[in-house]
């Protein structure tokens, strides 16, 4: 038997072997906690250790150090500067990102149709009255981007009260919503008249499918982009999953950017798990939040499907309000479809 | 495949995928980085490594990383690749379980006849005929019996996919030692097969 024929035998030998992809997303999440905590550290170059040596061995350290490491793991936080990088989100968000992605393009005449159901706040001072009120906006976005759009808001009249009483809640309060439901139409989805904006130029705010086409796929390329782009700030990577989220709530993320935007807050530090069983309407997913001040601004997604389901703002601490810390301030969630006509609710 | 290069191709960019994978490790952006490095080798190494040691594959590709951050400014990006490195490393971690090693080609030998139906990714090289699983078989329990540097060098050219240049980086020894190795773990191999037992 030949070198050749027996290297073919060879590679047959356990090759039915087969790797997990949750074991891969563990294992990149505990590499690159690692990474983070070193990254604060200034870099020093090694010395060499035998300066008589000719040849440098690449491998001496490494197995002296493979000791060290051999306990490295667990849910550990690591600290990068006071936020911290947290191993299970960013495993999460590994695992989201690497969800297939299913974007449905539209034909010409098509509009892609984006309903978003929320709950706001609300409170009046004077009355001591804290209240949710329910909305739901519906969006209609033209397959030629440039045509009109559509934009329709509609309060339900359903509240729900934090604090003080329903009956306190005056007419005044009820008419405020009841006149809310409106229609606004414009090219590029530029609604107002005039915003200062360039026309369909697009925003991380208010994208545009061409614009979203310019971003980078790669997510270290997008990460430096959008740090690029945060106007100046002293709220610092809390501004990242802003301009993150921004986008996802749009629901005309393609799944190609979504998931590049997940691997790019998997380098965000101070975003925690927050709950892995979040219900926006009634749909389930797991909430990853970050804090700012007193309340954490949560993403929900469903790290299965990739998909992001919504958002909410959860207060961290009771506030003078008289509100208590785990009270969901506001929250929505964002789903789509195709419509076939402007102005109409695609059947579900 | 990859050549030893003074003066090569400039490998700043670590996101270009045709690039020589001389990535420069020892800067700053150490989290970006080792993510790309991570999301670029990972999976093949696990592949290898679960091949050699199964299921313990699964901590020493994290293992492997760890190390090679501690150590990412001993990485010489004109002495090989960082696949070659990386491959090394685990070649270090692999010493500490040969007891795992053994038992996992042996149990291969034994069960040559699952490999038919349990075959991923769908071109695996499976055995076509009885004949050839047999010798598949008794191939695994050969490796089982040879000598460790050798198997090491073998399987880093079979099942990792690596000529000479990069087997020699990996394990940093002179390109000559690796064909000799190669040469008597084939020879040790087609005497185990010839046997009649």
């Amino acid at each position: 038997m030949n070198d050749t024929e027996i290297d073919d035998l060879l590679r047959q030998v356990r090759a039915d072997v087969h790797t997990d992809e949750d074991v891969i997303a563990r294992g990149r999440a505990k590499v690159l906690a690692a990474a983070a905590e070193v990254e604060g550290t200034p870099v020093l170059k090694a010395k060499t250790a035998a300066p008589q040596r000719k040849k440098r061995s690449m491998w001496l350290a490494a197995a002296a150090a493979a000791v060290v490491v051999a306990g490295a793991g667990g849910t550990q936080l690591l600290s990068v500067g006071e936020a911290k990088i947290d191993p299970a989100s960013v495993a999460i968000l590994d695992r989201a990102a690497q969800a297939p992605g299913t974007d449905e393009p539209l034909a010409p005449g098509q509009f892609r149709y984006v309903e978003t159901h929320a709950w706001t706040l609300s409170r009046s001072e004077e009355k001591n009255l804290t209240y949710r009120t329910e909305s739901v906006t519906r969006e209609w976005v033209p397959a030629d981007e440039r045509q009109e759009w559509l934009l329709r808001k509609e309060y339900t009249g359903n509240r729900e009260f934090l604090t003080g009483d329903e009956r306190d809640a005056g007419p005044e309060i009820s008419a405020e919503n009841a006149a809310a439901d409106e229609d606004m139409r414009g090219p590029c989805g530029d609604y107002s008249t005039p915003t200062g904006r360039t026309p369909c130029a697009g925003s991380w705010q208010h994208p545009t499918a061409e614009w979203m086409a310019g971003l980078p796929r790669d997510p270290a390329k997008l990460g430096e982009r959008i740090r690029a782009d945060l106007a100046d700030n002293d709220r610092g990577e809390v501004r990242v999953f802003d301009y993150a989220s921004d986008l996802l709530r749009t629901g005309r993320v393609p799944a190609d950017l979504r998931s590049a935007l997940y691997r790019v807050l998997a380098t965000v530090p101070g975003i925690k798990q927050a709950d892995n069983a979040a219900t926006l309407d009634g749909r389930a997913g797991t909430a990853l939040g970050i804090e700012d001040d007193d309340s954490r601004h949560d993403i929900v997604i469903d790290p299965e499907t990739g998909q992001f389901i919504g958002e909410r703002n959860v207060l961290i601490e009771d506030n003078d309000a008289g509100l208590k810390a785990g009270t969901v301030l506001k929250s929505s969630s964002v789903s789509t479809a195709t419509a076939a006509e402007i102005g109409v609710v695609p059947s579900k | 495949m990859t050549e030893p290069a003074a003066g090569g191709p400039d490998v700043s960019d670590v996101s270009d995928v045709s690039d020589a994978d001389r990535p420069d490790l020892g800067g700053a952006d150490v989290v970006r980085t080792f993510g790309l490095l991570y999301d670029r080798h990972a999976r093949g190494l696990h592949r290898y490594l679960a091949r050699r040691v199964g299921a313990v594959a699964d901590d020493l590709v994290a293992e492997t990383f760890l190390v090679a951050l501690q150590t990412r400014h001993n990485y010489a990006p004109d002495r090989g690749t960082a696949r070659s490195w990386l491959y090394g490393i685990a070649t270090n971690l692999l010493r500490g379980h040969v007891r795992e090693q053994t038992r996992t080609l042996r149990l291969a030998a034994r069960m040559v006849g699952e490999a038919r139906q349990n075959a991923e990714p769908p071109d695996a090289r499976v055995p076509d005929s009885v004949d050839a699983e047999e010798q598949v078989g008794r191939l695994s329990g050969a490796l089982a019996r040879i000598d460790p540097g050798n198997r090491d060098a073998l399987l880093l050219s079979t099942w990792a996919e690596m000529d000479a240049n990069e087997v020699a980086a990996t394990l940093d020894i002179p390109v000559g030692t690796v064909r000799s190795r190669l040469h008597r773990a084939r020879r040790q191999l087609r005497a185990e097969l010839a046997r009649k037992d």
